[in-house]
């Protein structure tokens, strides 16, 4: 054998007789929970979405956070996450890391704590309303009961320390049972730290969607009956159009509702849409007619019914974008009052009302032109929409003063902004006249909504109807004649 | 649930008053019946819409690697989009056969209707008598099709094929809508079931619109390109005779 054929051969062996004696040395990696730590017990990425990955995950952690004597370095509060923890919660099967997301690294601290929104989307109007956009999830699901408002980062979350200044441990993550109303009494008493109004005001209506995002419910219990007899009133209207002779048909409901919906169908499925569209543009929605009369009336008019009409545009958009994407910038934007653009164009739609109806009171009971008949049913339907724009400007500036929104950001609701400077200087308890303008404000509303179907107001739903109607029928006239 | 689809039989006096009102006929003899209430055309519309929508929705979150699946899906702005517009679409179709069942006891308890008889879109005997009567025409052996009443048996399969298969989708439906509730009460293998049942159910449902109902309202000769009855309610006095000769006569008969 020559060097060239046994050098190869030698020099294999060489390797594998050192690989032999390396991996002798080296000890086998110990199991995680006893004994030293190796490379691969932090620096890897198990997958959490595994039950497995989660356990391992978990079991790191708990290497320091079951134990007692774990502690912030600096202020000595304890960092122990009980064992019972997360016993019958639904985070059982959730690694620490996915929500704690920032903490796997060096050093190892964690700046943006829990991380809920990752997973959860924010509650709209359903659950609770949207004041609580500044409110941090914690702060309510937890069941620490010291919450303030942190006016550094403009949230409403947990205290680290008690009324009496000691240090909180907050790592047990117990969780609150919101059913329990107490839990809401942390921040709604009255001389709350958090900005809060004193009352725990009851959730929107869906009533309150003409103006405002509101859930599809009915809310609390007088709202719901003002819904009730504004419906029984409808109805009583409806019935009473139908008291007559329905396209030659005079007796039998059925027969006439029959008949009626036959000529709607047929109306709407005809070339006499065309017109009624027109009509509901021009004649309704832009008030054609009133511009003929004069330009005042046509103004007067126009500004309460297209800031109406804009408010519910609004309150519409905000529903539909937040149900199809409630995670997205803009349903975020939509459903925050105190987003610049929402504050502005709800405050300036609030402004064109109000100025409508004054200008209306000033031309009724000042000038008085000859057209003008004050009626105690006109003076009531003035009086009402007048109320709840009144009454809502005066809400929002409670609701500025109470929750302390900064400056920057408040400022944009100019009216209620520049209010709010005003009542700030008066020595009332905030906390407690807010709830006294929501409800003042909601008794407005629940007011218009009975007495539209009963006086004058009946108007906003009869008009546009019988100029629909008259389009579709004057178009058939032109027709045949 | 049978006779919801179907209306009063009519006195003379209401076809008469049919006549009058009738927008396109006024002042003319009427050569047309109305055969559809408004609620039932409604109902159709609604359907139709939300059916076509389920079904585009729901093959494209059924089969995802599809071409096709993938454009409607972009289109819809991603899996989560297309499957709530699927739902929506769901809650619009599964109300109209609440409305329907509605309707039905409405027709049942205030307007006294009766659930059997010739109007009736119930299954009878004579469809059986209609099926055999109906191919010996067209093989040859009968010199002219038997004599339809109200519904034939093409429309009776056509609504039952529907009106079964919306409860089946329903139900299946809502046990993969709210699994966590279900599986509280039954075992899990349900949803398993359910998926496969839904999934299934969902292609029988389209093939029998595409085969059963385009053929029978689209495809037809006489129809082409589609029967608009359903739409404006009326029926012309000659296809009335020429479709359904029972229920011609049975009108005739009954005094008109």
């Amino acid at each position: 054998m020559n060097t060239k054929q046994w050098l190869p051969a030698a020099l294999a062996a060489c390797l594998v007789l050192g690989i032999g004696v390396v991996l002798w040395q080296t000890p086998a990696p110990a199991p995680t929970g006893d004994g030293a730590l190796v490379c691969l017990d932090c620096h890897r990425r198990p997958n959490t979405d595994t039950n497995e990955g989660v356990a391992t995950v978990n079991g790191f952690c708990n290497r320091c956070h079951a134990d007692s004597a774990c502690q912030r370095s600096q202020s000595l509060v304890s960092l122990q996450v009980p064992a019972d923890a997360f016993e019958g919660s639904g985070h059982r099967h959730v690694a620490c890391i996915h929500c704690h997301s920032d903490v796997a690294r060096n050093p190892h601290q964690s700046v943006a704590g829990a991380q809920c929104r990752t997973c959860h989307p924010v509650h709209g109007n359903g659950p609770i309303g949207d004041p609580h956009l500044r409110v941090t999830c914690q702060a309510c699901h937890l069941a620490s009961p010291h919450v303030a408002l942190d006016q550094r980062m403009d949230l409403v979350r947990l205290t680290r320390t008690d009324d009496q200044g000691q240090a909180l441990a907050l790592a047990n993550h117990k969780r609150a049972d919101l059913a329990d109303p107490a839990m809401c009494a942390k921040c709604h008493f009255s001389g709350n730290r958090a900005g809060a109004p004193a009352w725990v005001l009851p959730n929107k209506s869906f009533l309150c969607l003409v103006c405002h995002p509101a859930p599809l419910a009915l809310g609390h219990w007088s709202l719901g009956l003002a819904a009730l007899i504004g419906l029984a009133g409808l109805a009583a209207l409806v019935l009473f159009w139908f008291s007559g002779t329905v396209d030659g048909e005079s007796d039998g409901t059925h027969r006439k509702v029959a008949a009626g919906s036959e000529a709607v169908w047929n109306a709407v499925f005809s070339h006499r849409l065309r017109a009624m569209v027109k009509a509901l543009l021009l004649d309704v929605i832009l008030q054609r007619r009133l511009f003929k009369i004069g330009l005042q009336r046509w103004m007067i008019h126009g500004l309460i019914l297209w800031g109406f009409i804009g408010r519910l545009a609004l309150s519409l958009t905000t529903g539909i974008v937040f149900f199809l994407s409630p995670d997205s910038e803009l349903a975020l934007a939509l459903i925050d009052k105190n987003h610049w653009a929402v504050a502005l164009i709800n405050d300036a739609l609030g402004t064109a009302i109000m100025a409508g109806v004054i200008w209306a009171a000033i031309l009724r009971y000042g000038v008085k032109p000859d057209h003008v008949l004050s009626q105690e049913q006109d003076t009531l339907s003035l009086a009402l929409v007048g109320a709840i724009v009144f009454s809502g400007f005066f809400l929002e500036a409670a609701r500025i003063v109470v929750t302390q929104v900064p400056d920057a950001v408040a400022g944009y609701a100019f009216v209620g902004f520049g209010l709010a400077r005003g009542l700030s200087l008066l020595p009332f308890d905030w906390q407690q006249l807010q709830g006294v303008l929501w409800v003042v404000h909601a008794a407005c509303w629940a007011g218009f909504v009975v007495y539209l179907p009963f006086g004058k107001l009946k108007h906003v739903l009869t008009t546009p109807l019988s100029l629909v109607m008259e389009a579709a029928v004057a178009k058939t006239a032109k027709n045949e004649g | 649930m049978a006779g919801a689809a179907i209306q009063c039989p009519k006195k003379k006096s209401q076809i008469d008053s049919d006549r009058k009102n009738n927008m396109h006929t006024q002042g003319k003899p009427s050569t047309e019946i109305q055969r559809f209430a408004v609620i039932h055309r409604l109902l159709h519309l609604v359907v139709m819409v939300g059916f076509t929508g389920l079904a585009i929705t729901g093959l494209s979150i059924a089969y995802p690697a599809n071409p096709v699946s993938r454009l409607v899906i972009w289109v819809l702005g991603g899996a989560a989009h297309t499957g709530g517009l699927h739902r929506f679409c769901a809650a619009l179709t599964y109300g109209c056969v609440f409305v329907h069942a509605l309707y039905f006891l409405y027709y049942r308890l205030v307007l006294g209707g009766r659930w059997t008889g010739p109007h009736s879109i119930l299954p009878a005997f004579k469809d059986i008598r209609d099926i055999r009567d109906h191919f010996a025409y067209f093989i040859g052996r009968k010199p002219s099709p038997p004599a339809f009443d109200r519904f034939t048996y093409m429309e009776k399969i056509d609504y039952w094929a529907v009106f079964i298969g919306m409860h089946t989708m329903g139900i299946t439906g809502l046990v993969l809508w709210f699994p966590e509730a279900v599986a509280q009460v039954l075992p899990g293998v349900v949803i398993n079931i359910a998926l496969i049942l839904h999934r299934w159910e969902a292609i029988l449902a389209v093939v029998v619109k595409v085969f059963i109902h385009v053929g029978l309202a689209h495809l037809r000769p006489s129809l082409y390109p589609a029967d608009m009855t359903i739409f404006h309610g009326r029926m012309s006095h000659e296809r009335l005779k020429h479709e359904h000769p029972g229920e011609w006569e049975r009108l005739n008969s009954s005094g008109q």
